[in-house]
This record gives structure tokens, sequence and C-alpha cells, in this order.
């Protein structure tokens, strides 16, 4: 191999590891790419909370998490579809739930990443053309890599070869306060709510509908192929459940709950449990778990399962 | 040499498999092969071989004609190559020409592109490519329709699980009478082996030699057995197939691996050896049927 080869798949793993390819491009996709287990006995779907949430890693059976960020219910379906070839026969599928997952329920809109992910058959007016351009950009970033992330992205990557890249630091109460909020007012604007007091738009109402729609057809898609389908609210941290009052979890939760056709379906709520919410140490922020946090939950989620 | 089952039907013991061939390099393969002796020629709509196949068709070995042959294609959904201009187009919900058209206008107008591509008027086995999940209870009426017309001899399936082929019999009353699978020393698929038993289904086996040219076999076992008979190891994993009644599908365009794909009639593997070979299976999945064929 000469030297500009040499050079040039350098450039190529480094452009592969740049924050633009993997949390701009295609955020969770590696793993999609990667992935090769077969017979597996649980996964997880999910959005953003259920990325971090899961971590199957050590444990003595086989999962995979599934989640994608910004991932809307009627993707966990599609994701669901096209990689359940994955599943053993019994297997468990996870299905978790954000807190406003109801209301964004009608969201159909698949990000280009979609196009490496899933057959084209699920994708929304599906279009060859941007099938190609953007597996062209999976294959060939280099030549679409964007100079204005050069900067950063040689900091990190040298702080990354020198081991002093910076771990998240444990936030502070005052930080975790604010990250609801903030948390909160950012979910109020996206669903243009005021009050859960007042009754809910319509277009909010029909995002539960929807909800409910797509959960009762992955139930259904679970069932008949012999999969066991579980409905979880992952914890979040105090500081945040406390901003998610009582009118608002009867509207969130409870009026989606009761929409699900199949009873028999469990549904676990570990949005306030003891054993996580207090715990500063197992989140990433009010939202999120952290790796401690998602092994711990992922463990406590498979023993209250019986799996493990 | 060619089996019968209870309709009294004949289809070639062993076939050949064409994907990814195409033009002259197919026409010449298909010749090397009806003078090596196979009848049985696979492909399907969306394999870009259909043409390769009527070029041989026009110039096949003296002595030999076109009902001769037994060939095979499939109805597909334009996604065995990666640069197909028609990928998500075709048993797509989503997609307009869907709405637009009828899964009748559609199987015409794949089976009259087949029969134009291979020279031929008629095909002796139509198969649906995969089962698509909204789809394939329509394409099977079709294809019932078209056997009862004389335009295909026999209907079939690909890549069909148990489930689905209850499906076409529930809704049709019609069992197929092909399915072609994936099957493997490493993937004996023995239950579907039974429900076709049963049913009096013939299973094809697609890339039967695959997993031995990719190393996933563990060839310490089959050399015994192979030095036994004097054969090479793909003999008789192509023979085992034969004794499970599993029609292989060895793909090859090379004339001497043609010949020796064949020539694995003048021995038979005991009962004990077969269930030894079948006892290398731990359900390896080659293909991940529903990335290719969601909600499979």
């Amino acid at each position: 191999m000469n030297v500009k080869n040499i050079i040039k798949r350098k450039v190529e793993a480094f452009v592969r590891q740049s924050a633009w390819f993997t949390e701009e491009m295609f955020p969770d996709c590696q793993k999609f790419w990667r992935h090769n287990t077969f017979n597996l006995d649980v996964v997880n779907l999910g959005s953003t909370s259920g990325v971090y949430a899961f971590n199957y890693e050590s444990l003595p059976l086989k999962g995979a998490n599934f989640a994608l960020r910004r991932n809307p219910l009627f993707a966990d379906l599609q994701i669901l579809k096209n990689y359940e070839s994955f599943l053993k026969p019994n297997a468990t599928v996870i299905l978790p739930l954000c807190p406003f997952s109801s209301l964004s329920g009608s969201y159909q809109y698949l990000e280009d990443r979609f196009y490496t992910l899933i057959y084209p058959n699920c994708i929304p007016c599906f279009s060859k053309k941007k099938q190609q351009q953007i597996i062209k950009i999976k294959n060939n970033p280099i030549h679409y890599y964007p100079l204005y992330g050069l900067e950063k992205d040689i900091i990190d990557f040298l702080k990354d070869k020198l081991g002093v890249k910076k771990q998240d630091a444990l936030m502070t109460e005052y930080d975790m306060e604010q990250n609801a909020i903030n948390r909160m007012n950012g979910w109020f604007k996206e669903f243009s709510l005021k009050d859960f007091s007042m009754p809910l738009s319509l277009i909010n109402q029909d995002g539960i509908i929807d909800a409910a729609n797509y959960l009762n057809e992955i139930i259904v898609f679970c069932k008949v192929r012999g999969f066991r389908p579980v409905m979880i609210i992952p914890p979040v941290y105090n500081t945040l459940s406390a901003h998610i009052s009582v009118d608002a979890r009867k509207i969130l939760f409870d009026q989606m709950i009761l929409k699900i056709e199949d009873k028999s379906v469990p549904f676990i709520n570990y949005l306030d449990d003891d054993e996580f919410k207090n715990d500063k140490s197992l989140f990433k922020d009010s939202f999120l778990l952290n790796d401690k946090g998602a092994r711990k939950f992922t463990k406590r989620v498979l023993s209250d399962l019986k799996l493990i | 040499m060619a089996l019968q089952n209870a309709k009294g039907q004949d289809i070639p013991f062993i076939g050949l498999g064409t994907f990814p061939f195409e033009g002259e390099v197919m026409a010449n393969m298909i010749n090397n092969a009806v003078i090596a002796g196979y009848k049985l020629f696979d492909t399907a709509d969306d394999y870009r071989g259909e043409s390769g196949i009527g070029i041989a068709l026009k110039n096949l070995p003296l002595g030999f004609n076109r009902e001769d042959l037994f060939l095979q294609t499939k109805i597909s959904d334009n996604n065995a190559h990666k640069d197909d201009p028609l990928t998500g187009i075709f048993f797509n919900k989503n997609s307009k020409f869907m709405q637009r058209h009828t899964v009748h206008e559609i199987v015409h107008e794949k089976v009259c592109n087949s029969l134009r591509e291979m020279n031929i008027d008629y095909i002796d086995s139509l198969l649906i490519h995969y089962p698509f999940p909204d789809y394939m209870v329509d394409i099977w009426e079709e294809l019932i329709d078209l056997k009862q017309r004389g335009i295909v001899r026999y209907i079939g399936v690909s890549n069909f699980h148990e489930c689905h082929i209850d499906k076409l019999i529930h809704s049709t009353g019609v069992c197929p009478d092909i399915n072609e699978i994936y099957v493997s020393p490493i993937a004996i698929k023995q239950s579907m082996v039974e429900y076709c038993k049963l049913h009096d289904i013939h299973i094809m086996a697609y890339s039967p030699l695959m997993d031995l040219a990719s190393r996933r076999i563990n060839s310490n076992m089959l050399q015994p057995i192979a030095d036994k008979y004097g054969k090479t190891i793909a003999q008789i994993i192509l023979r085992w197939n034969v004794e499970r009644n599993c029609i292989p599908l060895p793909k090859s365009k090379n004339p001497n691996r043609l010949i020796e794909n064949y020539n694995i009639w003048n021995f038979s593997l005991t009962p004990e050896e077969v269930n030894n070979i079948s006892s290398l299976n731990y359900d390896y999945q080659y293909l991940v049927e529903s990335k290719i064929c969601p909600g499979i």
C-alpha cells in the first residue's frame, strides 16, 4: 500500500470518528451497521432515553440496545420489523417510553440516517436518489466532511489518543434542577403546552391516539411472532420527576395506556423509582442515565422480568 | 435425475444457481451446464440474468432444446442489486406506484418481461421471492391463475416460513409446489424440511456450498466421509441435500466445477452419515431475512 493510500485511510478513519459523522449524520447507526449477533434473548427499542437507559454488557444473556436518539414510535416499529431476524423465539422486546412519547405519536418523519438502517419500503416518501446520496456519504465521508468541525475534532482526537479526554462530571443539585427546568421548557415548547390542567389541544390528542396505535401495532407484531413485549418508563432524577405533575402523568401515561388493547402486556413505571431517582451518580443529567445507571437499570429490569 | 412428487410432477434433483451472472458469461455458463447434465436453472426477475439465459437458449448445444430444461424465475421487489433504480417501488404500501397499479398488472408485466428476456413462451417454475407482508396472498392468487392458464408449470415461494405458507393455503386452498430457502449443514432447517414433506412441497436449497467456501463449515468431520466415497466435501454436502429431499442449487461458472457438482449420483450417504452432517447445525443465519423483507 502506498503512502497516499495509507494517509487516505487514516484521514477517513478520523472522519468516521468525527462529531459530524457520529453525532450529526449517523447518530446511533454504527451499532446497526455492525450488528451480527443472532438469537437475541432481549432487545429494547426506544428513543433518546432508551439509548441511555440500557447496557447489556457482562450480563448472562444476549441483549441489544436498538434505541436511537430522536426516534419516533413509528420508527420503533420499522426497526423491529427490519431487525426481528436477530431475535430468538420468545425473545423479550422492551418498549421504553419517554415522559412525552405519547404526544409525539404522530411523528412519521424519518431522518436521513434511516436510509442506512432500514429497507426502503419502511421509509415514507422513499427516494432512490436520496438513498444513493446518503449511502455515498456513509461510504465516502471524506468527500463530504465539513471543515467547520475540523479544529474541534482534531482536539478531541488528540485528547482521546493522549488519554486526557474529560469524563462527564457529575452535575450539582443546582445543575440538575436547571437541567430539569430546561428539559420541561423544551417539551412545553415542542408540544405548544401551557398547563396540563387545561384540555389538550386537538393535535396533541391526535398524538396520543397515534402513539397508542403504533404501540398496539408493535404489540400485535410481537405477539404474532412469539415475542414478549413489555412497556416501561425509565427513571429520571427527582428534580425532573417533581416537574411532572399528577395531571401531566394522567395525560401523558394513563390516557395512552388506557388505549392499549392487549391488557396482558406488562407496563412497568420506573419514573419515580427510589433505587434511582435520588442517586445523582447514576445520571448524566436529570433525564438520562449514565453508563453506571444504565447497567444498574438494565439489571433491574431484567431481574423484574425474571430474565436473569 | 428427476424426482416425482405425489402429484406426479417431475422436477430435476439438482439445479444451477445463476446470480449474479449476466449476458454472455451467463450464456456460456448455461451451455456448459447443459452439457454437464443440468436441466434446472434458477434466476429471478431482478437478477439481470434472464437475458443471458435467453442468449443461451438461442444457441443450445446440439441435441438439446428448450423443453429439456427447467427454467425457474421469481417475482421480486427489485432488491437484488444495490443500484437498482426500482428499489422501493414494488410491493411497498407507501409507494405511489402500488397505489396506482394492481398486483395483477404488476405480476403480468413482470412475467411478460421474464418470458421476453428468456425468449420462452412458458416458465417451468415461478416463485414469490420473499413473503412480502402486504402482498403475498395477492401475488399468490396471480400465480395460481398463471398456472391454470398454462403459462407457468409449477408455482412456489422462496424464503417463506411455515406461517407464510399456512397463510397462502388458508387464503387460497392452494399449496406451493416449491419453497426455495437457505439450507446448509450449519442451518439444517429441520422443522421446515418436515413441514414441506408433510405438505408435499419441494425444498430447493440456494447457495448450498457457500458456507464451505467461506469456511464456516468444519470440514474435519466431512473429510472422512469424502475420502470413503472418493468425493470432494462439496459433493458430500450436495449429496446430503439430496438425501434430505432438498434440491441443491449450487453456483459455478467454472466448467470443471460444474461437472464436479453434478457428479453426485453414483453414491449415496448412509442415514448415520446424514445425521452426522446434520449435527453440525447451529441454526446459522446467512441472510438477515427481515432486513430484506421487513416484517417477515
